[in-house]
């Protein structure tokens, strides 16, 4: 992917860049709000990862702007304020999805393929498969090597989130907000908990496990 | 009722009440005197002709001069009679019976066949030479001082006492809005709209003194809440981008291979930066949620979803933590709130469950608008309980747990911005019930 960074901290901003690059991306860093707005509004790119405070011309500014010229390349929205207007402010102002600082590298990831790869709506699929699981969404059966599996309504909705982004990481807050619409950090291993039942069901009886654990970042279930 | 207790209103209503005393007192006591004084004149005139009678000589003149009297007064203001033997002369009509007249008594000029009598007579009988005399002198001076004071009362106590009054309601109305506006600023200044303002030119008076000062104190409120705002922000992102930094750090040395102590040492660090994250995230929004934030957002939520919703996240990690989430819900109603911070609160409450009461059943309940989670830990002793909603206040028993002591601090602050009030109380058979009683109002969306 085409990926442009506006951060001013170099230490960010150097790990942002670097880790994403080590990830096959390709990745233009900016340090100043108006060097970055004049980038932004000439280049291609398929993800935009900005800072809220950036000098010369601050992050709200470079979105509004963005916007009202009607770009619209997905934007992630970097900040130190976790207020809860602040949040619905960036959300406001255009952003696409909201990352609260300090982050761990897997998050910011795993977030900027969501936004980038986001599904056609169209040919929206009756039957999602991986391997030989199965989950049809109008009958709402599950089933793995022929095998019914009984789950419970939100262990439904967990396994089809991951389905439906079979191959991309889902990191603990992604779970927590597409699937329970929680907005802040448990401070108790909740999605821990619910993902262990889930593989109890899906995973434990059969001898391939489907559901993996990314070290420091999420779950994702191999494509 | 309310009209009751407004203090100019009492004022003025204490303020007429004594004018009207005081001047009616002074009516009363001149009515009185003069009363008195004209009665004494209306008993001197009778004596006065009996005793002109008494000192005439000889018998004839007497009795002309009866004549005289009788011929030249006019009946409502003397009427005589004077019988010698079986007659008698004078202007009282004959028609009267003598035994009807008592001396020193009234009589009512009803009674009388006169065309105009007056209201009412003074009687004097006297004993002369040639018989008995009745003189009935009319009291009609007494009936004009009635008529005087009923006119002074009806022209001028009666409009002086409604003119105060109706004066008394304009001022008692200006100062009431004024006194009005005050307090509807001080409401909403305590309720966190920090731009409240009693505003408009005051009148020079003292309220107007006083909505001047209001305004002046608002407004360094107002600088000051902004300048602590903007001071939390800027901590915020000076510090929030150091810590962003060891997270960098600390990540990159987690990429290479570790040796086990420096494996554990670096997962110990990463740890602890996620605390330090936590805490801190913690405190700028309890600060935001006291500088009164959010509250714009407020919507109708479906309490009794979130609960059963809330329940349901924890129930697994509860039941791996070796305890039991029941959770029920009563005739649930809807609160007018903000559902993440709702949730969190619950959250809040029941992660707080579950580190200080480990291994007991947590119970989370929901009845109308009564929220509650209670626990089968050790409790909290009455003495301590307002201590635990202060921040980074942590009981002594509890400094091993893990937690940062905003836990609790949070939730007060997410109640207090719904105007929920939140008590601690001892649950059945021991442990801590955390209560939360949300007000009504969430039928509707907020104006």
């Amino acid at each position: 992917m085409h990926i442009l960074v506006i951060e001013d901290d170099v230490t960010t901003g150097d790990y942002v860049a670097g880790g994403l690059r080590a990830e096959g991306h390709v990745v233009d860093l900016f340090d100043d709000g108006r060097a970055g707005l004049v980038q932004a509004m000439s280049g291609e790119y398929d993800v935009m990862v900005l800072d809220r405070m950036v000098p010369n011309v601050d992050g709200m500014s470079i979105l509004r702007t963005l916007r009202a010229s009607k770009n619209p390349v997905p934007v992630l929205l970097l900040t130190s304020l976790d207020g809860i207007e602040d949040r619905i402010a960036g959300l406001n102002a255009g952003a696409d999805d909201y990352l609260v600082k300090p982050f761990a590298f897997g998050e910011l990831s795993a977030r900027l393929n969501a936004l980038a790869r986001r599904p056609p709506p169209s040919d929206e699929p009756t039957v999602l498969r991986a391997r030989d699981l199965e989950m049809n969404l109008l009958s709402r059966r599950v089933t793995r090597a022929g095998q019914e599996i009984d789950l419970q309504p939100r262990e439904f909705a967990l396994l089809e989130h991951l389905l439906r982004r079979k191959g991309r990481v889902q990191t603990r807050t992604m779970l927590l907000e597409s699937v329970w619409d929680i907005h802040f950090d448990p401070q108790t291993n909740v999605v821990e908990s619910h993902m262990s039942r889930l593989r109890g069901k899906v995973d434990k009886p059969f001898d391939t496990h489907l559901i993996e654990t990314v070290r420091g970042s999420g779950y994702r279930i191999c494509a | 009722m309310r009209a009751l207790r407004s203090t100019p209103l009492r004022l003025a209503v204490a303020l007429i009440a004594v004018f009207a005393v005081f001047l009616a007192a002074g009516l009363g006591t001149a009515y009185v005197l003069m009363h008195r004084t004209l009665s004494a004149e209306i008993d001197g005139r009778a004596l006065q002709v009996v005793a002109e009678l008494r000192a005439i000589g000889r018998p004839e003149e007497r009795l002309e001069r009866v004549q005289e009297i009788a011929a030249t007064s006019r009946p409502d203001t003397l009427l005589i009679r004077l019988e010698t033997g079986g007659d008698s002369i004078g202007n009282l009509p004959e028609s009267l019976d003598a035994a009807s007249l008592r001396d020193g008594g009234l009589l009512s000029g009803h009674a009388l066949p006169l065309a105009h009598p007056a209201d009412s007579y003074r009687i004097l009988l006297a004993t002369l030479p040639e018989g008995r005399v009745a003189v009935l002198v009319g009291r009609r001076a007494l009936s004009e001082l009635n008529e005087i004071f009923l006119a002074i009362l009806g022209f001028s106590f009666l409009p002086a006492l409604a003119i105060t009054s109706g004066l008394a309601i304009v001022v008692v109305r200006r100062t009431g809005r004024r006194v009005e506006a005050i307090r509807g600023t001080l409401q909403a200044l305590s309720a966190g709209r920090l731009t409240a303002r009693v505003g408009g030119t005051p009148p020079d008076t003292d309220l107007g003194d006083i909505a001047r000062d209001l305004d002046r104190m608002a407004s360094a409120q107002e600088a000051a809440t902004e300048a602590l705002r903007q001071i939390g922000s800027d901590i915020a992102h000076d510090l929030k981008t150091p810590i962003q930094r060891v997270a960098v750090h600390l990540e990159r040395v987690g990429a290479e291979a570790l040796p086990v102590p420096a494996r554990t040492s670096l997962d110990a660090a990463q740890a602890e930066t996620a605390g330090i994250i936590g805490t801190f995230q913690s405190l700028l929004q309890i600060a935001q949620l006291e500088g009164g934030q959010g509250r714009h957002g407020f919507a109708p939520v479906d309490l009794g979803a979130l609960v059963r919703d809330m329940a349901e996240i924890y129930a697994p990690a509860v039941e791996e933590a070796g305890a039991r989430l029941d959770c029920s819900v009563t005739a649930p109603r809807p609160v007018a709130g903000d559902r993440h911070l709702l949730a969190r609160l619950i959250a809040n409450l029941v992660e707080n469950a579950l580190r200080h009461a480990p291994g007991t059943p947590i119970r989370l309940a929901l009845e109308g608008r009564v929220l509650s989670v209670s626990d089968g830990g050790p409790g909290i002793p009455e003495a301590r309980r307002e201590d635990v909603l202060r921040r980074l206040v942590r009981l002594e028993a509890s400094r091993s747990t893990p937690g940062s002591g905003l836990g609790l601090a949070l939730v007060k602050a997410i109640a207090d911005q719904h105007g929920a009030a939140l008590g601690l109380e001892d649950a059945e058979g021991g442990g801590l019930r955390v209560r939360l009683v949300f007000p009504a109002g969430g039928e509707q969306p907020e104006v």
